[in-house]
């Protein structure tokens, strides 16, 4: 398998931002969240990997290590097979872009298109950006003096993925990039960057909480909970057969167009300030054990998949 | 059919801008039953909040609203604000897109359902001690799943996360136990998981309380498990109103067969998505015809001539020259 990243146990704690005067002043100790914690994954060259969870499960900080906009706390990163440290971080950002979920905020309301568009490059190579620009439908010329501020949401995201094709990346990180649109916009933009992924040879990072986006477009799909790995491996038969409890309750609580019952698991995502002890997902699922209150399961492999359940280990 | 509880008829909406003036909805006509639930689908700006605040009582300064709304018998356009005020607390109940919006940040949660309770008993003319409001309180959270309900009354909005807000809101309504309860988005800003645990409290309050619910949405397949009924908003107009079930199975009208084949439901290898083209219509510059012509493949020679009306095809009615 030719991978182009690789993560080894990697850790992301972050400074819990929200602490009072008091609290600072009587509590010697910083409060951490951990955002990520002992992640191990690779990443297929080419392939469409969708990251699926629920909001605070760790996937932006993923998609944001990996552009190296965020630091791993602990752990090993390799990029293409070399050890990454932060003196690698230019080079590896000319191979990657990342596109954000709400474009409105991510591109500059002032900036004129054909700036923005050039921005990525550093200088205006009208054919570079012609080229970008036209695989996502729009034409250079109808758009170049706009501002982000004249075009409609879907023309903005298709804007964003145009930019991020501008300096010709191997890898895409898109962060829930349809999730700010409607349906039919929507719709839009995921044929599109299918078509650009195959023309291209890209390897996406589709970071989603939709599972019928990631059933749509990913060849491998991650599920992450409470900022651990829970499941991994083939699109297909994560989705037509999920083995970790999670997974099966994340599939039958989403409403589809061609089943009209849905359910739920009980209970809410836990903190992960101090995450429970075990199996993070002990507290929500309905086949705890006592084993899993005490030992965290390791990430096993299974029919292809890799997950990490106390079930039939 | 259920007993009737509300009945829409007519119903247009202009809203008053320093621009200029210019219709959302226009000659809307909907019957509610008693018990029933009812999804509004359609995409940003097509009218489905329009609907929600006209209907719960709370129209905006500067809309012009024209026809009338039936709400057991009672035309509520008519209404003094002082009836209006005492409709809103009693007999329907709204909860918005941002749960927050719903509850006073600098009031406890405790604060915010006794006062719940206590305007309810006003309209009754009951006035409740605090014991009992507590009692009453907490026996509501409990159900709703809520743990420990003590700690719970004690946190501000903001110290609760999505999922504890909207379920305060949900308690609010079980307290007051409404006869419509307006949904809005109400679980755009929720995960899935706690998105199916707020879906199966609103059938709960549908069948134990026989509450009529309005589920507002852009999302069809979220609409397919909230509503027995479906009323697909496009430009401000109705223009497919069924049984979701059949709609979702078979959409008619051009616009909702491009919406429901938008939905992801299968792989990129088996085929690819459906778009439609072309942007939403505008207000302030309103087409001729069909509001949707200028997307629609299968355009005939009158439709960007003459609006068609609702046409009442099989089992539901459409707003389409094809089925004329
Ligand atoms: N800069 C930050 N400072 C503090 N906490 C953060 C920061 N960024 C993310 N977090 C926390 O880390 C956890 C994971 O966040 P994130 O990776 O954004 O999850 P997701 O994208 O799955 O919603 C969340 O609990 C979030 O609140
Ligand atoms: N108070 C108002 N004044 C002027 N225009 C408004 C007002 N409320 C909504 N609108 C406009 O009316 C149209 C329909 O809005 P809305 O009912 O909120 O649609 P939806 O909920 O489907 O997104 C939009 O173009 C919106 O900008
Ligand atoms: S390890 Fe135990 S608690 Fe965790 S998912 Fe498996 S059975 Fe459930
Ligand atoms: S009335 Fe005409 S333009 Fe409108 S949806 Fe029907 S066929 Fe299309
Ligand atoms: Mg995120
Ligand atoms: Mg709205």
């Amino acid at each position: 398998m030719n991978e182009i990243y690789r993560f080894e146990s990697v850790k992301k704690y972050y400074l819990a931002s929200r602490r009072g005067l008091l609290e600072m002043a009587l509590r010697k100790k910083p409060v951490y969240v951990h955002a990520l914690e002992d992640f191990s994954f690779s990443l297929e060259t080419g392939k469409v990997t969708a990251m699926v969870g629920e909001s605070g499960s760790g996937k932006t900080t993923i998609g944001k290590i990996m552009a190296t906009i965020e630091n791993p706390t602990s752990g090993s990163v390799y990029f293409k097979g070399t050890k990454v440290s932060s003196k690698d971080y230019p080079r590896i950002r000319k191979d990657l872009s990342m596109v954000f979920q709400n474009p409105a905020t991510s591109l500059n309301p002032r900036m004129r298109i054909s700036e923005l568009m050039s921005e990525p490059l550093g200088n205006f190579d009208k054919d570079k950006v012609e080229e970008s620009l036209q695989s996502v439908g729009l034409s250079f010329d109808e758009v170049r003096n706009k501002q982000p501020k004249e075009l409609s949401g879907g023309q903005i995201q298709r804007i964003a993925i145009a930019r991020a094709l501008v300096k010709h990346p191997d890898l895409i990180i898109l962060d829930e990039p349809t999730s700010a649109l409607d349906e039919s916009m929507q719709a839009q933009i995921l044929n599109i960057l299918i078509d650009i992924q195959e023309q291209f040879h890209l390897t996406y990072i589709f970071i989603t909480h939709n599972i019928s986006v990631a059933k749509y477009l990913a060849d491998t799909i991650s599920v992450l909970y409470a900022g651990k790995l829970v499941e991994n491996g083939p699109a297909q038969k994560i989705l037509s057969a999920p083995q970790h409890p999670y997974t099966q309750l994340l599939i039958k609580s989403v409403p589809t167009v061609s089943s009209r019952e849905i359910s739920a698991p009980t209970g809410d995502v836990p903190s992960l300030i101090n995450p429970p002890t075990g199996c993070r997902f002990h507290t929500r699922c309905p086949f705890v054990m006592e084993k899993c209150r005490q030992e965290e399961p390791p990430l096993v492999v299974r029919d292809e998949v890799e997950v990490a359940c106390w079930l039939d280990a | 059919m259920k007993n009737l509880l509300v009945e829409i008829e007519n119903l247009s909406v202009s809203y008053r801008t320093i621009m200029g003036e210019y219709q959302v909805l226009d000659k809307l006509n909907l019957s509610i039953g008693a018990g029933e639930r009812i999804s509004v689908v359609g995409e940003s700006a097509s009218g489905k909040s329009t609907l929600g605040h006209i209907l719960a009582g709370m129209s905006p300064p500067n809309a012009k609203v024209e026809g009338s709304i039936k709400f057991d018998g009672d035309n509520i356009l008519q209404f003094t604000e002082k009836r209006l005020t005492n409709f809103r607390g009693s007999k329907v109940f709204m909860i918005f897109q941002n749960p927050l919006n719903s509850l006073n940040p600098v009031k406890n949660i405790w604060h915010q359902l006794f006062e719940t309770v206590r305007i309810r008993d006003a309209k009754n003319s009951i006035k409740s001690s605090e014991d009992d409001a507590r009692k009453e309180v907490i026996a509501v959270l409990t159900d709703l799943r809520l743990p420990d309900p003590e700690s719970i009354l004690k946190r501000y909005p903001h110290e609760l996360s999505g999922g504890q807000v909207q379920r305060i809101v949900i308690a609010m309504a079980l307290i007051l136990k409404p006869k419509l309860l307006i949904a809005d988005e109400p679980t755009t800003a929720l995960d899935v998981t706690i998105q199916a645990q707020f879906l199966d409290l609103l059938k709960k309050l549908n069948s134990d309380l026989g509450m009529s619910i309005i589920f507002i949405t852009h999302d069809i397949a979220l609409a397919n498990s909230s509503s027995e009924r479906l009323l697909v908003l496009y430009g401000g107009r109705v223009i497919e109103l069924g049984q979701t079930e059949n709609i979702i199975r078979r959409p008619m009208h051009p616009y909702t067969i491009g919406l429901v084949e938008s939905i992801p439901a299968g792989t990129k290898n088996s085929s690819r998505l459906v778009s439609i083209p072309g942007s939403p219509p505008s207000y302030k510059h309103p087409l001729s015809g069909c509001k949707f012509h200028p997307r629609c493949a299968k355009i005939l020679e009158k439709c960007d001539k003459i609006e068609p009306g609702m046409i009442s095809v099989e089992d539901r009615q459409v707003r389409c020259w094809l089925y004329e």
